[in-house]
């Protein structure tokens, strides 16, 4: 059994089959042998490290009161997402709109009606880019837009992710 | 999925499953998922906390887990182990959190500095058989441990954690991490020796 051989041992935790031939290559060689109380020091440490917490003596109460409020809001909750989303990109196109086409209004304009006037300025038969929207509860949103509409993500909240997924 | 016949209270004899208090749940006994928040909750949290190292974050990404197990318990067809399952929500959580955190700004190495506040120490199973003195390297060897898992790369770090202190098997690692167990395998051998540069003179 060589170095190579024997450090591969070590990492995977010796087995009892391999002991002996590995305890006959430790005799001869300081370094595998430093190797090997390393890692044994390591695998004692690690064994140490906490893994079961004292949970906050609520926690399981807490867990039950929030399925129990989730369960009765949860569809209000995703229709509050997808509406916030819509909104916020709403928010987005409408701005990109109006930089592109040059036009200016000095009176802010109402967003959730401003999209479609807004996608009347473009050609919907162009090759559209698909955008994956996230938001902060997972929920995921494939967008597709005209592919001369630059999303700029600082006008997004910086809860939601935006990723370009196709063009 | 197996129906179980489980009773109403469950006393100090009777130890279901996992597999059976998830049926027993789905039959209507919402006292299954509460002994299961309960079987689990300590080691999540810990878990959690390893990654996140912020003990509030990791109460809370630990309550949204079950939260996730409870919504979606339905689909579970148990040809996993519910461990690997519930594990597998909490990675997923955490990774979410900590890139959360990226894009804010925010460096886990201040929460790690922030976590370890002047006269405290990691937590450490005590071992009343040392010396005083031996006992003072230990808790100094406890801290760089803890620091340099922190800094080790996300892949290496989950694996090592799943495997060397939670205590996972290789396939069981695998099946959280959705890799193969070879994959897992050369992860946690990678962590171990980044481990052992980081940690030269400390071990």
């Amino acid at each position: 059994m060589n170095c190579r051989e024997l450090e591969k041992l070590l990492l995977d935790d010796l087995r009892a089959a391999d002991r002996s031939a590995a305890r006959e290559h430790l005799e001869k060689c300081p370094a595998c042998d430093a190797l090997r109380r390393e890692l044994q020091a390591l695998r004692e440490l690690s064994g140490m490290l906490q893994t079961d917490a004292e949970a906050p003596d609520e926690f399981t109460a807490q867990v039950v009161t929030r399925v129990r409020a989730g369960s009765n809001h949860e569809s209000n909750r995703r229709l509050t997402t997808a509406a916030a989303g819509v909104l916020v990109i709403s928010g987005v196109l409408l701005w990109t709109a109006v930089s592109e086409t040059g036009n200016t209004q000095e009176d802010p304009v109402e967003i959730d009606r401003a999209l479609p006037d807004a996608a009347a300025e473009f050609d919907m038969n162009e090759p559209p880019v698909q955008l994956l929207l996230e938001t902060p509860s997972e929920s995921e949103y494939i967008l597709e837009v005209p592919s001369r509409i630059k999303i700029h993500r600082q006008e997004l909240h910086d809860e939601f992710y935006l990723t370009q997924v196709s063009h | 999925m197996t129906e179980i016949a489980l009773p109403q209270s469950f006393d100090s004899t009777c130890s279901p499953g996992d597999n059976a208090l998830i049926a027993a749940y789905l039959e209507g006994n919402e006292h299954a998922f509460e002994i299961l928040v309960k079987r689990y909750q300590g080691k999540l949290i810990s878990y959690l906390n390893m990654i996140v190292r912020d003990r509030e974050v990791a109460v809370d990404l630990a309550q949204e887990a079950f939260i996730r197990v409870y919504r979606n318990a339905r689909h579970y067809r148990g040809e996993y182990q519910f461990s690997t399952w519930l594990y597998r929500i909490g990675t997923n959580l955490a990774i979410d959190e900590m890139r959360r955190r990226t894009r804010s700004g925010r460096f886990f190495t201040q929460n790690v500095l922030n976590w370890l506040r002047p006269g405290e120490t990691p937590p450490v199973t005590p071992d009343v058989r040392d010396s005083p003195d031996r006992t003072l390297g230990r808790k100094e060897q406890m801290t760089r441990l803890q620091k340099a898992i922190s800094s080790l790369p996300e892949k290496y770090r989950l694996a090592f954690i799943l495997r060397e202190v939670q205590e996972f098997s290789y396939e069981e690692a695998a099946g959280i991490l959705k890799v193969s167990p070879g994959t897992a395998k050369s992860r946690v051998h990678r962590a171990k020796s980044l481990l052992r540069e980081k940690l030269a003179g400390v071990l």
